[in-house]
């Protein structure tokens, strides 16, 4: 799968970026759900809310952890995936797709300027790994 | 030495049995069922049908069921109550064996105080005088203007024995322990629940964050709740109530359970000149004296705990002082649980607590699922939460929700009344596979050592 447009934070969450847009979907990236192993609960973010960068904007629960999902950017949040409701381990089988957890209306693009593209965060990846 | 106990619960048994121990001629009048509310309307009813409910649930569980086998299983509310009579009936006669065998002497009736020590026995109408008197008539649901109980749709958590088909819907205003507790048994049954309160959480007294905690599985299980919300008004229709709630949002069900607190049963003391506070409840002292001297009120009667194992303690300190000791109710470390969507208990302090008592404090944290024997027996929600006054290492509050909750809390009790120190409870040795283990690793998670702990 081609991750061009996606762009990724250092908190292993990722979004997607459609033409110039505002709107950008978000999720975590697969060596997130690797690491996390099933995935049995994720308490979405409130539609309506605003979140900040570097910060919880939910929670994901797996058999072995529960843990915070780091919001990659700031902004509204328009829009969540509430399949994730009853089948949270779509999540585990499609990350950067159907796995998406909401569509935030960033505040302000120049933000994605901090965030790495496919290429570095897997570097990025080998750097945490060693 | 004479001594009459009007109230055969949990409070007025122990202390006619404590007094027939000390070698008083004991009288215990009873109006309705001995084991009061407990036995008969609370506790162990909750917690026998709770048991059968969760069979089914694990076994519908896809945790132990994977190959998610259909199963033909139904419930049939008869058998549940059936079996839930049963094992009121046994512990009724236990306990009625016991009060025989001790001595006490057992009226049923229905009392009235015409005096501090006179009793008024309404269907002989005799009259009994005694030495000293301990009240141990208790509580009952209290009632709110609007929400009057009907026995028909509106209901108080007595009434809820008395249904005779599971209702499809139901809403519960009060998010308390009781509240709490029928949210999961008639979620386990099958009925669409929603369940309201007016703070801004679920079980307000309990420490903040066992109520997020709750907050999350209610949401995992699909039981519907409202927090910081009013009832603005309702409505009832020939075979539902419709409730309209403060944000004018309407919850339409079949029945309404109204858990809302107790009201004190302290009607039948009018006359006796016994001080009562502004709910009606019997003031004691720390000696469970009333204002009047040699009588003593125990129980949720006093309106001070309103827990079965508080009034034990409560019947015992009032006998013992009536008949010369002196004895002060302990009221420090008391170990509470409840039993809902996971079993919750606590001990000692809350965060908030010991915050506004201006301790200087170190909490931790330590979640059921990074322990093998949660993962066992299937049950892997929430986590032992302990606090420790960081100057002196000293714990003072521990949280639980999870599996066994009610049961390993007393590890914690005991540690608190003891003053043992965070260090000393993490050399203790936890045995293995525990849910235990749980509590060895939140009291070493206070310095950071908590061996099984993943990093987020």
């Amino acid at each position: 799968m081609s991750l061009e447009n996606y762009k990724f934070h250092k908190e292993h969450t990722w979004v997607k970026l459609s033409g110039k847009s505002k709107k950008v979907k978000v999720g975590i990236t697969d060596y997130a759900q690797d690491s996390l192993g099933d995935i049995i609960y994720i308490e979405l973010p409130e539609v309506d809310s605003h979140v900040d960068a570097d910060t919880d904007m939910s929670e994901i629960e797996s058999t072995k952890t529960s843990s915070p999902v780091i919001a990659p950017v700031s902004g509204m949040v328009v829009e969540v995936n509430e399949e994730l409701i009853d089948h949270p381990e779509i999540i585990n089988e499609d990350p950067y797709g159907k796995g998406w957890i909401a569509v935030i209306e960033m505040d302000n693009l120049s933000e994605l300027d901090d965030l790495m593209d496919h290429e570095e965060y897997e570097s990025y990846l080998e750097e945490e790994r060693e | 030495m004479k001594i009459l106990v009007i109230g055969g619960g949990p409070a007025g048994y122990v202390s006619a049995l404590t007094a027939r121990r000390l070698g008083a001629e004991v009288y215990l009048i009873e109006r309705e069922e001995l084991g009061g509310t407990c036995l008969n309307k609370g506790c162990i009813p909750t917690k026998t049908i709770i048991s059968s409910l969760e069979l089914l649930d694990k076994l519908r569980n896809q945790r132990y069921n994977t190959e998610q086998i259909p199963l033909n299983i139904s419930i049939d509310l008869s058998t549940l109550m059936q079996r839930k009579d049963s094992v009121i009936e046994t512990q009724k006669k236990g306990l009625t064996m016991l009060l025989n065998q001790s001595g006490v002497k057992i009226i049923r009736a229905n009392a009235e105080l015409i005096d501090p020590k006179t009793v008024f026995l309404s269907q002989t109408s005799e009259k009994i005088t005694a030495n000293r008197l301990i009240i141990a008539t208790g509580s009952r649901p209290a009632e709110l203007p609007l929400l009057e109980f009907d026995s028909q749709r509106i209901l108080s958590s007595n009434d809820l024995w008395n249904l005779k088909t599971i209702p499809e819907s139901i809403t519960i205003i009060g998010a308390g322990a009781i509240g709490c507790e029928f949210a999961w048994i008639f979620h386990l049954l099958g009925s669409k629940v929603s369940l309201i309160e007016l703070m801004p959480r679920v079980l307000p007294m309990e420490d903040e964050e066992i109520s997020k905690a709750l907050e999350r599985l209610f949401r995992k299980r699909k039981i519907n709740f409202y927090t910081g919300t009013k009832i603005e008004d309702l409505k009832k229709n020939l075979d539902s109530v419709e409730i309209t709630l403060s944000d004018k949002k309407k919850i339409k069900s079949d029945i309404v359970l109204v858990s809302v607190g107790r009201a004190y049963n302290t009607e039948i003391l009018q006359n006796a000149g016994i001080k009562l506070g502004n709910k009606k409840e019997v003031i004691v002292d720390e000696k469970m004296q009333t204002n009047i001297e040699g009588v003593y009120a125990t129980g949720d009667v006093n309106g001070k705990w309103l827990l079965a194992h508080v009034a034990y303690k409560e019947g015992e300190i009032a006998a013992k002082n009536a008949l010369g000791h002196n004895e002060i109710m302990d009221y420090s470390v008391i170990p509470s649980t409840i039993f809902t969507v996971s079993e919750i208990a606590s001990a000692g302090l809350k965060e908030s607590e010991a915050r506004q008592k201006g301790i200087n404090i170190k909490k931790g944290l330590f979640p059921f699922r990074a322990i093998g024997k949660a993962h066992a027996i299937g049950e892997i929600d929430g986590f032992v939460k302990v606090i420790a006054d960081a100057d002196s290492d000293v714990i003072i509050g521990g949280h639980i929700i999870g599996p066994k909750a009610s049961e390993i809390i007393h590890e914690l009790a005991l540690s608190i009344k003891l003053k043992v120190r965070a260090r000393e409870l993490k050399d203790l040795i936890h045995s293995h596979p525990t849910l235990s283990e749980c509590i060895g690793e939140a009291v070493a998670d206070i310095h950071g050592e908590a061996i099984h702990k993943i990093e987020k």
